[in-house]
C-alpha cells in the first residue's frame, strides 16, 4: 500500500500517462499500418496507376504522332512528319520510362511485404505482356517508319503515296487496343489493391477508434474509481486531521494529534501539529508553572507583607505601650521630683528642727547643773535640819513627858530629812544623768546636724537628677514619636505591598484562569488545585475568622457597653 | 475643630490631659485610626468625632490616647499585700457578717491583667472555700477595644511574664505560638464593663473592700484627681483599701484616705 498521498496521486499521473502513452503508441502502431498502406498506395499503387495512364496516353500519342506525321506527310507537309516521328520516339522512350518507372516500384514494393507478392507477381506478368505488345508495336512501328521514310525519300518532292501503310497501322491499333486492355487490367489490378489497402484502412480506424474508446473509457474508469477513493480516503483523513485539530484549536490540549495518523502527508502534518502541540503544551505548562509562580510567589510575598504588616503592627502597639510605659515613667518622674522637693524642704526644717533641738539640749544641760548645785544647798538644808531634829530630840528626851509628843514631831522631821536627802541625793544623780543625756543628746544631734544637711543635699540631687530624667524623658518621648511615625510610614508599605503583592497574586490567578481554557494533562505545570487551594482558602480561613469576631463583636460589646453593673 | 478645642473636650469628657507635644503626639497614635476611618487628617478626625452621634469615634479617639500597657502581677508588692493583709482581713470580715459578697473593683483594668492577677490572687487565697463565696472583680475601663481583649482573655506570653509560677500552672493555658489564654473559670471571674472614670459612678452600688485604679490618673490633672479619688473614697467600704499606681501622684489619696503602705491607701473604718 501507497502511503503518501503524492506518491498516490503520482502513481494516479503515472498510470494515466502510462495509460495514454499506451493509447498513443497503441494509436501510432495502428495508424502506422494505415500509413504503410496509404504509403503503399502513394509509393505503389498510385504510381502504377499514373504510370499506366501515362503509358496509355504516350502509347496514344506515340500512335497519333505517328497517325499524323503519315498524316501531314500525305498532304505534302513531309518536312513535319519526321518531327511527328521524332515525337513518336519520343513517347516511345517516354513509355518505356514510364514502364521501367511501374517495374521498378513494382520490384521495390516487392522487398518488403510479403502478403501481396502474388499480385505484384501478376501485375508483372500484366507488365510483361503490356512490353511484349509494346515490343510488337515498336517493331510494327520501326517498320511503318521504315517504310514511311522510304515512301517519302521517293516520293520526293511530291506527295507521296502512303495508303500502304494503312494496314501496319491498323495492325499497331489492334495491338494498342490489346495494350490498353491489358494496361487496363493492370490498373484495375492497381485499383482493386488500392481499393484492399482503402478498406484495410478502414478496418485499421475502425478498430483502433474502438480500442481507443475501450481503453479510454476503461482506464477513464479505472481513473475515477482510483481517484474517488483517494479523494474519499484522503477527505475523510482530513476531515479526521481537521477534528483533531478543532479539538486542539479549542485549547483541549490533551487530544493526541497523532493517532492514527499514518505516515502521508496529513500525518505529517499532524505530526508538525502535534509538535506545536507539544511546543504549545509546554509553553502553557511553563506559563501555568509561572502563573503558579506568581499566584504562588506574590501569596507568599502577601505572607509576607502581611508578616511584615503584622510585625510593623507588633512594633505599633510596642510603641505605643513603650510610650504609654514612657508616660507612666514620666510621670513616676515628677512624682519624684515633686517627693524629692517635698523631702527637700523637709530635711531643712528638720535641720533647722536639730539645730533648735541642740540648743534646747544645751540649755538643759545647764538647766541640770543648775538643779544640781540647787540640790547641794538642798541637802546642806537637810544635814542641817537633820541636825536639828537631832537636837529636838535631845531637848524633848530632856522635858520627859511633855517631850513625848515633840520627841515624835522631832523623830519625823528626822526621817523627812532623811527622805528629802534621799531624794535630793537622787535628783543629785537623776540631774546628772539628765546633764549627761542633755549632753548626748546635744553630741548625736551635732552629729545628725551634717547627716540632715547631706539628706538635703541628696535630695537635691535626686531632684536635679529627676529634672535631668525628664528632659531624658521628653526626649525620649519625642524619639518614640518620630520612631512611630516610621513604623506607621512602614505599616502603610507593607499595607501597600500587601495590597500590590495581592494584586500580582490576583494577575496569577487570572493568568492561569487563562490557561484552565486549555485543557492540559496534570503533568504539564504544576499541580493547580493546590495552587489554587493555597491561593482561595487561606484569605477564605482569615475571612471566617474575621467572620467569626464580627458575630461575637456585637454580643460582647453588648455586655460591655451595658451600663448594667449587676451586683457591683 | 482645633487641637485645642480637642485638648479641651478631652479634658471636659473624659478628664484627660493631652501632654504639650500633644500634635506630634496624637498624629503617631491616631493615625492608624486614621487610616481605618479613611479621615485624611487630624483636624478632619478631631471634627467627626466631636460631631454629635459620634461618641464612638470620640471614645475611640480616647482609647488611643490612653493606650495602656500593663502586664499580670504589676507591682508585687501590691499583690502581696492583698493576699497577706487585704484578703484576710476580708475574710475576717466575711465571717463576722455571715456575709459572702467579695467586692473588688479594678476601676482601670484596660484588657483586665490586672483583674484577673486579682481573681488568681484571690482563688489562691481562699483555696477551696472560694466557691463558697460570692466572688469576682468588676473591670472597667473606657477602652472598649482593650475590654474585648480583656473578656477573650487571650494574652502574649510576656505578659505573663512576672506571675508566680503556681499561677501560670493553674490559671493560663497555652493557645497557639506565643500566647496564653486565661482559664475559663477566672475569666468568669471577671466582669468588663465600659465606665467612664470622669463621669457619675452612681451606677455602681459601692461597698467595694479593694479598689485598684492604678496608672490612670497620670492622664489626669489635679481637680479631676481629687473627684475621683473623693469618688473612689466614696465608693469603698470603712476598712477598704485602695490601690494607685506608683507614679500616680498621691497627694489627695493621703488627704482623704490613710496610707498603708506606699500606693496603698485605707478607708478609715467606722467612718
Amino acid at each position: 500500500m501507497l502511503s503518501n498521498i503524492s506518491t498516490k496521486l503520482i502513481a494516479l499521473v503515472v498510470f494515466m500517462t502510462a495509460a495514454l502513452f499506451a493509447f498513443a503508441g497503441y494509436t501510432i502502431f495502428s495508424l502506422s499500418k494505415v500509413a504503410k498502406q496509404v504509403d503503399q498506395i502513394a509509393s505503389t499503387e498510385t504510381p502504377i496507376a499514373q504510370s499506366a495512364y501515362r503509358v496509355v496516353e504516350a502509347q496514344l500519342q506515340q500512335e497519333l504522332a505517328l497517325h499524323v506525321a503519315i498524316a501531314v506527310s500525305g498532304q505534302g507537309r513531309g518536312d513535319l512528319g519526321e518531327g511527328y516521328i521524332s515525337k513518336f520516339e519520343t513517347y516511345s522512350s517516354e513509355v518505356e520510362t514510364e514502364l521501367a518507372n511501374i517495374e521498378a516500384v513494382i520490384d521495390s514494393a516487392m522487398e518488403t511485404p510479403a502478403d501481396r507478392l502474388a499480385l505484384y507477381e501478376e501485375l508483372k506478368g500484366n507488365l510483361r505482356e503490356i512490353r511484349q505488345m509494346r515490343d510488337e508495336v515498336e517493331v510494327v512501328a520501326g517498320r511503318v517508319i521504315t517504310q514511311y521514310r522510304a515512301l517519302v525519300k521517293a516520293a520526293g518532292a511530291r506527295i507521296p503515296r502512303l495508303s500502304t501503310l494503312g494496314p501496319k497501322m491498323e495492325e499497331i491499333e489492334k495491338i494498342q487496343a490489346r495494350l490498353t486492355v491489358s494496361i487496363d487490367d493492370l490498373v484495375h489490378k492497381v485499383n482493386e489493391m488500392t481499393t484492399d489497402s482503402v478498406t484495410d484502412i478502414q478496418a485499421s480506424e475502425q478498430q483502433v477508434m474502438q480500442s481507443l474508446i475501450i481503453a479510454a473509457v476503461l482506464i477513464g474508469a479505472i481513473s475515477l474509481i482510483i481517484g474517488i477513493i483517494l479523494a474519499l480516503r484522503i477527505r475523510s483523513r482530513l476531515a479526521n486531521a481537521v477534528s483533531t485539530v478543532d479539538r486542539f484549536a479549542m485549547g483541549d490540549m490533551t487530544v493526541s494529534i497523532t493517532d492514527g495518523a499514518g505516515k502521508d502527508e496529513v500525518g505529517k502534518v499532524l505530526g508538525a501539529m502535534a509538535h506545536m502541540q507539544q511546543n504549545l503544551i509546554d509553553i502553557l505548562g511553563t506559563i501555568r508553572n509561572v502563573g503558579n509562580g506568581i499566584t504562588t510567589g506574590s501569596n507568599e510575598l502577601l505572607q509576607t507583607a502581611q508578616q511584615v504588616s503584622d510585625g510593623v503592627n507588633d512594633q505599633a502597639s510596642s510603641i505605643q505601650e513603650t510610650s504609654a510605659a514612657m508616660e507612666e515613667m514620666t510621670a513616676g518622674i515628677r512624682q519624684n521630683a515633686k517627693n524629692a522637693e517635698e523631702t527637700e524642704k523637709v530635711s531643712e526644717r528638720m535641720a533647722t528642727e536639730a539645730g533648735r533641738c541642740a540648743d534646747a539640749m544645751t540649755q538643759t544641760a545647764a538647766a541640770m547643773k543648775d538643779i544640781s548645785d540647787k540640790i547641794l544647798v538642798v541637802e546642806e538644808i537637810t544635814r542641817k535640819i537633820e541636825l536639828l531634829a537631832l537636837n529636838a530630840s535631845v531637848e524633848a528626851a530632856r522635858a520627859g513627858e511633855h517631850g513625848r509628843g515633840f520627841a515624835v514631831v522631832a523623830s519625823e522631821v528626822s526621817r523627812l530629812a532623811e527622805i528629802s536627802k534621799q531624794a535630793a541625793s537622787e535628783i543629785q544623780d537623776a540631774s546628772a544623768d539628765g546633764r549627761e543625756a542633755a549632753e548626748n543628746t546635744n553630741r548625736l544631734l551635732s552629729d545628725l546636724l551634717p547627716e540632715i544637711t547631706r539628706v538635703k543635699d541628696l535630695v537635691q540631687g535626686i531632684s536635679a537628677a529627676s529634672d535631668e530624667q525628664s528632659v531624658g524623658a521628653d526626649e525620649i518621648n519625642v524619639a518614640i514619636h518620630r520612631l512611630n511615625t516610621v513604623v506607621q510610614q512602614n505599616a502603610t508599605a507593607a499595607q501597600q505591598m500587601a495590597a500590590t503583592s495581592g494584586s500580582i497574586a490576583g494577575q496569577g490567578t487570572e493568568l492561569q484562569k487563562s490557561i484552565t481554557r486549555f485543557k492540559l494533562d496534570a503533568s504539564a505545570g504544576g499541580t493547580r488545585e493546590n495552587d489554587e487551594e493555597a491561593a482561595g482558602r487561606r484569605p477564605v480561613r482569615s475571612s471566617a475568622r474575621r467572620e467569626k469576631a464580627a458575630e461575637d463583636e456585637p454580643e460582647l460589646d453588648d455586655a460591655i457597653t451595658s451600663g448594667n453593673f449587676g451586683r457591683y | 475643630m482645633d487641637l485645642e478645642s480637642f485638648r479641651r473636650l478631652a479634658h471636659e469628657r473624659f478628664g484627660i490631659v493631652l501632654p504639650d507635644n500633644a500634635e506630634s503626639f496624637l498624629r503617631s497614635r491616631l493615625s492608624t485610626l486614621m487610616e481605618r476611618t479613611g479621615h485624611a487628617d487630624l483636624e478632619a478626625l478631631l471634627r467627626a468625632a466631636e460631631s454629635k452621634g459620634n461618641d464612638d469615634l470620640f471614645i475611640d479617639i480616647v482609647e488611643k490616647l490612653s493606650t495602656n500597657h500593663s502586664y499580670f502581677y504589676r507591682e508585687p508588692a501590691h499583690f502581696e499585700f492583698l493576699s497577706s493583709v487585704a484578703l484576710p482581713e476580708i475574710d475576717e470580715r466575711l465571717r463576722r457578717q455571715r456575709s459572702r459578697d467579695v467586692r473588688i473593683w479594678s476601676a482601670a483594668a484596660a484588657a483586665g491583667e490586672e483583674a484577673y492577677s486579682i481573681a488568681m490572687a484571690m482563688r489562691t487565697f481562699f483555696g477551696a472555700h472560694y466557691q463558697d463565696l460570692d466572688a469576682g472583680v468588676l473591670a472597667t475601663d473606657i477602652a472598649k477595644r482593650s475590654l474585648r481583649q480583656g473578656a477573650e482573655g487571650v494574652y502574649r506570653a510576656e505578659s505573663f511574664r512576672h506571675i508566680p509560677q503556681a499561677w501560670r500552672d493553674n490559671f493560663v493555658e497555652p493557645v497557639g505560638q506565643d500566647s496564653y489564654r486565661v482559664v475559663k473559670a477566672v475569666r468568669d471571674d471577671v466582669m468588663f464593663r465600659w465606665l467612664n472614670l470622669i463621669g457619675p459612678l452612681t451606677a455602681l452600688r459601692g461597698g467595694f473592700h479593694v479598689i485598684f485604679c492604678r496608672n490612670v490618673m497620670i492622664y489626669f490633672d489635679a481637680p479631676t484627681r481629687e473627684r475621683l479619688i473623693q469618688s473612689l473614697t466614696h465608693l469603698l467600704a470603712p476598712g477598704g483599701y485602695l490601690f494607685i499606681g506608683h507614679t500616680d501622684d498621691a497627694e489627695f489619696a493621703r488627704k482623704y484616705l490613710d496610707q498603708q503602705r506606699p500606693a496603698i491607701f485605707r478607708k478609715r473604718a467606722g467612718k
